[in-house]
């Protein structure tokens, strides 16, 4: 039983909303500047509060944002999750419980090549892809990102190993090969682990930039980054009250992903299993 | 006093499926690992090897390879630019990484709690995670604006003068770290809570029947059962901060002023692709590669790593 020490616990709070306004200020600025006029949003001194509104903002924002971009994230976010979480979940568990020799080499091949930076990477794989006649198609697009599996593998791998073996080892009384183990017991303990898997990976794919510019060329295969970073090139045109407005549209979608699966974040990393 | 810690998440032997007297199950493995490790030959493996491999030539996309040994190697030592990017590099994850760990630890300990209205404090707190970088970059640089910018209007309630952030070489680096941990310490501060909730009450408890204080609970009790998590977040946040900050600074300040942000990977990129120097570049790629991994043994001795006796 802790002790309740009130004084102790308004302060503590206080901190943490304090904090929160400190994190949260980026987006209040970001939200506020969205919806300023173009004289307001380059006043001085800066205003805490839009005067006053202007909601053709989000309308003129959407038109410099085609529509096609809005599309091809989504398809792009998918398929990378996707197919990535397919790699990385049997993988993580065959490298934390299965014994095999190699495995232990395996794990660092893993665990080295994490460190290997995508931008080093860019001109060899860009002529790997260029090689399969891939550019400008979304094999191209798509399998070069699923392929960096070595963050999951280890995040999966980490979870894998706190998973108690007792669990499996019923399992395999009950005379369950490791495919049957794998889908009905793993899998489904791994929901939370998943879930929390899904939902980092959904939005780094979002966020890309630098591989889609390479790996594309074609109008119609077009992701937001790259819209958005087409924009802001472009300042002179752009005034900053409609490049807040992009950054928040293209922001969104994501947004509203995150918030209902934000929960999974945490109780999936903390492991399904409890001892 | 010293509490017995049960070693629950540091060091399980993962050897029940071994199988006793059997083989390993190669098929089943193949069906596991096989569609991950051909994905990853591919378009992993192989442009390491054709990254280090380029290391040794000089190219420039157009006019056919030259094989020149280890010249390129040998012309880092004497590029004094590469070397400002090396010593740039190690600033940032100094001032980058470090309070990323450190912030994202605090934060966990601090929101490791409940009162009505938690979610919408913690989903602010998780808010920069979704944000991507190119984005955040551009609203950051309106944010360190020094005339119009929240961060200097702010500072001059308390009669203090802002720097010019991004335009000033002694500012621009920190303004980028500030960045780096704001958008970094989410992911964090989520592992962290994760171990946090996995750390037996019983201890805390105990400690706190022995009369210790908060600092003594974070310092003796919490900090040391989360340290398989503080190996993830620093390895995850160096590299964030080493290769993923290539976007805010590409942004925000393009290396500038005066090479003061100019961290490696951004001086990497330039090589390849404005110099078109594709040797000279990879051999500063590999270099990169050889530290940063050098680092991480050092940070931790591979038992740690793994999680696996050997």
């Amino acid at each position: 039983m802790t002790v309740v020490r009130p004084f102790r616990r308004v302060g503590h709070i206080g901190l943490i909303l304090f904090i929160g306004a400190v994190v949260g200020l980026p987006f209040y600025w970001l939200l506020i500047s969205a919806l300023k006029t173009p004289v307001e949003v380059a006043a001085y001194p800066p205003t805490w509060f839009p005067r006053e509104f202007r909601w053709q903002n989000i309308a003129d924002a959407l038109a410099l944002l085609s529509t096609t971009s809005m599309i091809d994230s989504v398809i792009f976010a998918l398929s990378v999750t996707v197919l990535q979480l397919a790699l990385v979940v049997p993988t993580g568990f065959a490298l934390a419980k299965i014994q095999f020799p190699g495995r232990q080499a395996l794990l660092w091949m893993f665990i080295i090549t994490f460190f290997v930076p995508f931008q080093v990477l860019l001109i060899p794989t860009f002529l790997v892809v260029r090689d399969l006649g891939w550019i400008d198609t979304w094999p191209g697009l798509v399998l070069p990102i699923v392929a960096q599996t070595s963050f999951g593998v280890f995040v999966f791998r980490q979870f894998y190993i706190d998973l108690p073996d007792e669990v499996l080892e019923a399992a395999r009384m009950d005379g369950a090969n490791l495919g049957q183990i794998f889908t009905r017991i793993v899998v489904p303990l791994s929901m939370p682990a998943i879930a929390a898997y899904v939902s980092v990976t959904l939005l780094t794919a979002w966020n890309m930039f630098i591989w889609p510019l390479v790996a594309t060329t074609d109008l119609e295969l077009r992701v937001l980054p790259i819209a958005l970073s087409a924009l802001v090139t472009q300042r002179s045109l752009v005034t900053p009250n409609l490049a807040m407005m992009a950054v928040l549209l293209s922001t969104l979608p994501i947004i509203a992903i995150f918030v209902p699966l934000q929960r999974y974040f945490v109780s999936g990393l903390v492991g399904a299993v409890k001892e | 006093m010293r509490t017995p810690i049960p070693a629950t998440a540091t060091a399980t032997v993962p050897a029940v499926l071994k199988g006793r007297r059997e083989r390993a199950p190669w098929g089943w493995i193949a069906v596991f690992l096989v569609p991950n490790i051909t994905l990853f030959a591919i378009f992993m493996i192989l442009p390491i090897i054709g990254a280090v491999a380029l290391s040794f030539f000089d190219w420039d996309l157009m006019s056919p390879p030259v094989f020149v040994g280890l010249d390129n190697y040998v012309a880092i030592v004497g590029d004094p630019k590469a070397i400002n990017s090396i010593v740039k590099t190690a600033y940032l994850v100094l001032i980058g990484v470090v309070p990323t760990v450190i912030v994202s630890f605090l934060l966990a300990v601090l929101i490791n709690t409940s009162f009505p209205g938690i979610r919408v404090v913690r989903t602010i707190y998780l808010m920069p995670l979704v944000i991507s970088f190119v984005a955040s970059a551009v609203l950051w640089r309106y944010i360190y604006d020094p005339r119009f910018g929240p961060i200097n209007t702010i500072l001059s309630w308390f009669g203090i003068d802002g720097p010019a952030w991004l335009q000033s070489t002694s500012w621009s680096m920190p303004a980028i770290a500030i960045v780096t941990v704001w958008l970094r310490f989410p992911l964090g501060m989520l592992l962290y809570l994760a171990a946090l909730q996995s750390v037996n009450p019983a201890l805390i408890e105990a400690a706190e029947i022995d009369g210790a204080g908060t600092w003594m609970k974070l310092r003796h009790v919490i900090w040391p059962n989360v340290r398989p998590v503080t190996f993830l977040v620093t390895i995850v946040s160096l590299r964030g901060v080493l290769f993923d900050s290539f976007d805010v600074v590409k942004v925000m300040t393009d290396g500038g002023p005066i090479g003061s942000t100019d961290i490696l990977i951004r001086y990497i990129f330039d090589m390849a692709f404005s110099q078109l120097r594709l040797g000279y570049a990879s051999a500063l790629a590999t270099a990169l590669f050889v530290i940063v991994a050098a680092m991480a043994m050092l940070l931790s001795p591979p038992k740690a790593l793994t999680g696996v006796r050997q």
